[in-house]
């Protein structure tokens, strides 16, 4: 069936590019509803501080003020993953809310923040996650008697979470070679093109909500749970959402907006600005990895310990669960060590609170882990190629699972699935960087020219694509068209392109036959929306699931009609036929007909129905990616270059070729900016987030990454054996490896590690010492 | 850390200004038909108003209410206000002319290659498209506490808004001022002025009394422009060189495009053989107004352009430089630029 592909594999158009490009797409913070109200949130102008007194009269008085909200007067109830209330007594981070606002217009709405009196007593502030640990530093929730999360069962009584595999000491009493750094990662911001924004609307005891999130299943549940009734009463619709970058997940401002909603009797809006997106925003955690690895003289990595200080921010998204994934994965089995330790432990400061970002862990892990790496080749005087081939993670190696660590389970968790060639993505990426005549060994630039070096660097990544239960389903039509209904989002990634690839080509139809519904809960299947590079392995996974179930049911009818075995039919072209004699066949359209109500229902098995068909293992799904850096460092100015990018990916099979390269577009350019120019400044003497707009957060523009011929994107395909065609989700993967490569690549430039957060020209030239 | 602290620890001051600053801003706008009824308008409002032109400027300090007028005077409704003409003494642009028709203007890009150069460093196309010459020289300084909005939780209440400090001198001054910093340690931004002052321009200002001419480089002092109240710039004059000038502009930056120059340099010499008969260095991201380096200037005159004069040059240029906490690297980027600009 795979050799004659006429819909997947091909480069059709997004569904949603022409709406979008033109202008007819609307998006939540479009939506006007007749008397709808605004709403605006005051902010805390303290990272951390009491509320002793709030008084809302005055802006109560203001006319044009419908209602004003404190923790005084709404539910004291955590939204999902949090340890605070929709609204708090304490403020934890500059900009955390305080107060919000409905009025009858946006201007009303600000003027009125300025009419709230709240008398503070401010408390002393923490921003920095090793100074949170020591014992006199200010608690952010003293009831905790500790800023070190230590709630998950996995967590041993200092707050340490992690995993071991065979004896570290023991490792390192036989190494022959030792090396070991510290490594710090930077935060990140997610800036979604568009700033979050919800509206709420009751009738009688029935709410809409209209929401731009990643995960309409959460965030629909989330609300209902929040306020108190039943998940039927509330009806989620998710028109066009919006980049989420991994930030889109469940937040309080929906149910803050329903309460308001509620209190008015009104339509209310909520629609953020740039700034406060910025600021409320959940952030990239920052890590800072103490590492150590024991080698032998041939290169063959034996032992490895971490010691990770996760930055977790005022409040955080599950929050050990980030830093478990690089504890389970970058840390622990990218590299085929024979023991190995790798702990962690998440600490609360005064800062935005830290969430899902693109790489979930990976990112930050994987940057720590490959610069240490890169030191171990050197020590051992390895080329970083070969480095990598020998060490490298192979299918069959044993895998660990971050929920069990969490849980104190045993984290062991099935095998390292065949559709995992590392070999075969290092070398792809390092040929087409032309590794071979550009590497002239350590300490050895690429090329020296007056005061510019050119270096090239090495780093290669993993992260999982999660396959996870998930349902969709394929209506069809009467006129042969299918309409799918789906639990997964369409946010500018392409999931619904995929989808209706997939499913046109499941059931022969043409790619424009397929359309796909964004969410309206009433309707919508089960699915946890598109987390973790999920949308492939998951919710596309789900239609082709569903289009196969509506396919059997095409071809029963078929075969009834056309006096024949189902066996005996092919669907192909909007018809279904003899396989035997083409001729004798009726139309889709025909069998959808006599069907009434042709449905498919996909359920995608649970993942432990999947199963290694060799050893019988559990199998883990799972991406890899390789990325070559060639870079340009001014030793004068310390500017930094990128000269070419190559970067290698496995994505099982190409649904979409073109959406494929532009995922990994994406992670060439957030992996440049993360630790190049995306700065998130806090001020160390206010707290105050310097930089919440994109001026002076800098992400990268085209002209600061290479132009197309000199970014190499190479799409490997081993396809798995349990995604829709063989595919899988990679599009994390696709940056995990980007920021670690370019570091390395500027260490083989000027022949200094840069260990530090950023690779800015102030950091570079300081490592240089001028 | 930060400790713990009483909650009237943010003086009042700072806490009625943000409050201040949060109310709703009623603002009367007038099309201005004539230079003269702009001026008629400022010399009424006083204080109260303000000019918009492209609105680059203007727009963001009204939204983040680091300004609040009460009166905006438009320009762009003033038939004859942009642009580019050369006469046998000067090159003449008006203020209204866009940064974008300074970039692409072919005389400018011939015998101006410095003011082409910096125009097209300036910010993105579409600022370039809207952004103008006059308020590219008079905008406001883009300092993070000056220009932080209410409505983040808290604004600055600092030196340059009528406050008693500067908090990038105990915060995050990585992009403040190396040199001449003192009351305010924000930098001029604009990359035109640098570029202008190397060719010797000139302002014709308009005013309520009469027009009066000055070196651009008079029109900057720490805290912002020396214009009067009920002053604007009514012309931009570049002299037209007698010799032959090499000219050369150099913008240091985070990105390729948008960003503001961490440090900038603006170069025009004139040889006599092989030797430097006039040099003019004018360094810009680097001081709260552009800086003329005199200094480094005497190092380059009557000397040949080489390895030498360069050193020597780069080393005068900050000499005197005093880095904040975090900004010691401006020292040697614009140490850098000096010498590659000469080398050259």
């Amino acid at each position: 069936m795979v050799d004659r592909l006429s819909v997947v594999g091909k480069r059709f158009p997004r569904t949603d590019a022409i709406a979008k490009a033109k202008g007819e797409a609307a998006f939540v913070p479009d939506i006007q509803l007749p008397g709808m109200l605004h709403a605006k949130t005051l902010r805390s102008p303290y990272p951390h501080a009491k509320i002793v007194k709030i008084d809302t009269q005055k802006a109560e008085a203001l006319p044009g003020v419908m209602a004003v909200l404190t923790f005084k007067n709404v539910p004291k109830v955590h939204p999902r993953n949090k340890m605070e209330f929709l609204l708090n007594e304490t403020v934890r981070y500059c900009g955390d809310e305080v107060a919000m606002v409905a009025a009858e217009t946006r201007e009303i709405a600000e003027e009125a923040l300025a009419f709230i009196d709240v008398e503070y007593e401010v408390l002393p502030a923490v921003f920095d996650a090793e100074d949170a640990m020591q014992p006199e530093a200010p608690l952010l929730y003293p009831e905790l008697e500790s800023n070190i999360i230590r709630k998950s069962p996995g967590c041993d009584p200092q707050g340490w979470i992690g995993l071991t595999i065979g004896d570290i000491d023991k490792g390192f009493a036989e190494a022959e070679y030792i090396v070991e750094g510290v490594y710090e990662t930077p935060i990140q911001a997610t800036v979604s093109p568009m700033p979050r924004a919800t509206v709420c609307q009751w009738s009688g005891n029935k709410l809409t909500c209209w929401a731009d999130t990643m995960v309409p299943m959460a965030i629909w549940h989330d609300i209902a749970r929040c306020l108190d009734i039943p998940q039927s009463d509330v009806r989620l619709i998710v028109p066009n959402p919006v980049g989420s970058y991994g930030r889109k997940e469940p937040e309080k401002t929906p149910i803050l907006t329903a309460i308001l909603a509620k209190r008015t009797g009104r339509p209310v809006k909520t629609a953020f600005t740039r700034e406060e997106d910025f600021l409320i925003s959940w952030r990239r955690v920052n890590f800072k990895a103490y590492s150590k690895a024991g080698l032998k003289k041939d290169g063959t990595v034996t032992t490895l310990s971490h010691k990770v200080i996760a930055n977790c921010g005022a409040d955080a998204q599950s929050p050990l669960l980030v830093m478990a994934t690089s504890l389970a994965k970058s840390f622990a089995i990218l590299y085929r060590a024979e023991h190995v330790k790798s702990e962690g432990c998440g600490v609360f400061t005064n800062t935005t609170h830290h969430g899902a970002v693109l790489g979930f862990g990976d990112s930050e892990g994987n940057f720590c882990m490959e610069r240490l790496m890169d030191e171990a080749a050197e020590t051992v005087g390895m080329d970083p190629v070969e480095f990598r081939m020998k060490n490298c993670v192979r299918y069959g190696d044993a895998c660990y699972d971050r929920l069990q660590l969490i849980l104190g389970k045993d984290p062991r968790r099935g095998i390292v699935g065949p559709d995992i060639d590392m070999p075969q993505v290092i070398i792809k990426a390092a040929d087409s960087a032309g590794w071979r005549e550009k590497w002239h060994g350590w300490t050895t630039p690429v090329e020296i020219r007056g005061s510019t070096r050119r270096g090239i660097g090495f780093a290669m990544g993993m992260h999982h694509c999660f396959y996870k239960e998930f349902s969709a389903e394929v209506k069809m039509n009467h006129d042969g068209t299918a309409s799918v209904l789906t639990g997964s989002v369409d946010h500018g990634q392409g999931c619904y392109t995929i989808i209706a690839q997939v499913v046109a080509e499941t059931l022969g139809l043409r790619y424009e036959d397929v359309n796909v519904s964004s969410p309206d809960s009433p309707s919508m299947p089960a699915g946890f929306g598109n987390a973790g590079s999920s949308g492939t392995s998951s919710a596309v996974n789900a239609a082709k699931y569903a289009a196969d179930d509506a396919r059997r049911k095409l071809l029963e009818i078929a075969a009834q009609a056309l006096g024949c075995n189902p066996d005996e039919l092919d669907i192909q072209e909007r018809k279904i036929f003899l396989r035997s004699n083409p001729v004798r066949c009726i139309t889709i359209a025909q069998a959808c007909q006599k069907g009434l109500q042709v449905t498919g229902l996909g359920l995608l098995p649970s993942p432990d129905s999947l199963r290694d068909e060799k050893s019988g293992e559990l199998l883990n799904a799972l991406a890899i990616a390789a990325v070559v850096a060639e870079v340009e460092v001014d030793t004068d100015t310390g500017e930094l270059t990128i000269i070419k990018l190559s970067s290698a990916n496995d994505c099982g099979r190409a649904i979409n070729p073109t959406m494929t390269e532009n995922q990994i577009d994406l992670g060439i350019v957030l992996g440049n900016g993360w630790i190049r120019s995306e700065s998130f400044i806090i001020d160390k003497s206010t707290g105050v987030l310097l930089n919440p707009n994109l001026l002076d957060y800098k992400v990268m523009t085209h002209l600061d990454i290479p132009e197309k011929e000199n970014t190499s994107v190479t799409i490997v395909e081993n396809p798995t054996t349990w995604g829709p065609y063989g595919a899988k989700g990679f599009s994390e993967t696709a940056m995990v490896a980007v920021a670690p490569a370019i570091a390395n690549a500027i260490y083989n430039a000027i022949g200094v590690r840069m260990r530090g957060t950023q690779v800015t020209p102030d950091a570079i030239l300081e490592a240089l010492g001028k | 850390m930060v400790d713990k602290k009483k909650s009237n620890n943010r003086s009042s001051i700072e806490e009625t200004q943000s409050r201040l600053s949060m109310q709703r801003i009623f603002l009367e706008h007038f099309n201005a038909q004539t230079v003269e009824e702009a001026l008629t308008l400022l010399a009424k409002h006083g204080h109260e108003a303000g000019l918009i032109a492209g609105g680059v400027d203007c727009i963001s300090l009204l939204k983040k209410r680091v300004k609040l007028p009460r009166i905006l005077v438009n320009l762009k409704t003033i038939p004859g206000l942009a642009y580019i003409n050369e006469d046998s003494d000067f090159l003449r642009i008006g203020p209204l002319t866009t940064i974008h028709n300074i970039e692409t203007s072919e005389n400018i890009r011939s015998k101006y290659p410095l003011l082409a150069q910096a125009a097209h460093s300036v910010a993105s196309p579409q600022i370039r498209n809207m952004g103008t010459l006059g308020g590219n020289l008079c905008q406001d300084v883009w300092c993070w506490y000056y220009r932080r909005s209410p409505f983040t939780g808290r604004s600055f209440f600092c030196r340059r808004k009528g406050g008693d400090k500067c908090y990038a001198v105990a915060g995050d001054n990585r992009y403040h001022a190396i040199l001449n910093g003192k009351t305010c340690f924000a930098v001029c931004p604009s990359d035109m002025a640098p570029a202008l002052i190397a060719l010797n321009a000139s302002l014709k200002i308009a005013g309520p009394a009469a027009n009066r001419t000055i070196p651009l480089e008079d029109l900057y002092q720490p805290l912002g422009t020396t214009l009067q109240p009920g002053e604007m710039i009514a012309e931009i004059m570049i002299p037209v060189p007698e010799q032959p000038v090499r000219q050369r502009w150099i913008k240091i930056r985070d990105r390729k495009t948008i960003d503001f120059a961490i440090a900038s340099l603006a170069a025009a010499v004139i040889m006599d053989g092989d030797t430097v008969k006039d040099a003019r260095i004018i360094l810009g991201g680097v001081a709260p107004t552009p800086y003329h380096s005199i200094a480094a200037e005497k190092e380059l005159i009557g000397k040949p352009l080489g390895q030498r004069a360069a050193l020597a040059a780069a080393g005068a240029a900050v000499d005197g430089a005093v880095p904040l906490s975090m900004n010691r690297h401006k020292i040697q980027i614009t140490r850098s630029l000096v010498k590659k600009v000469i080398l050259q």
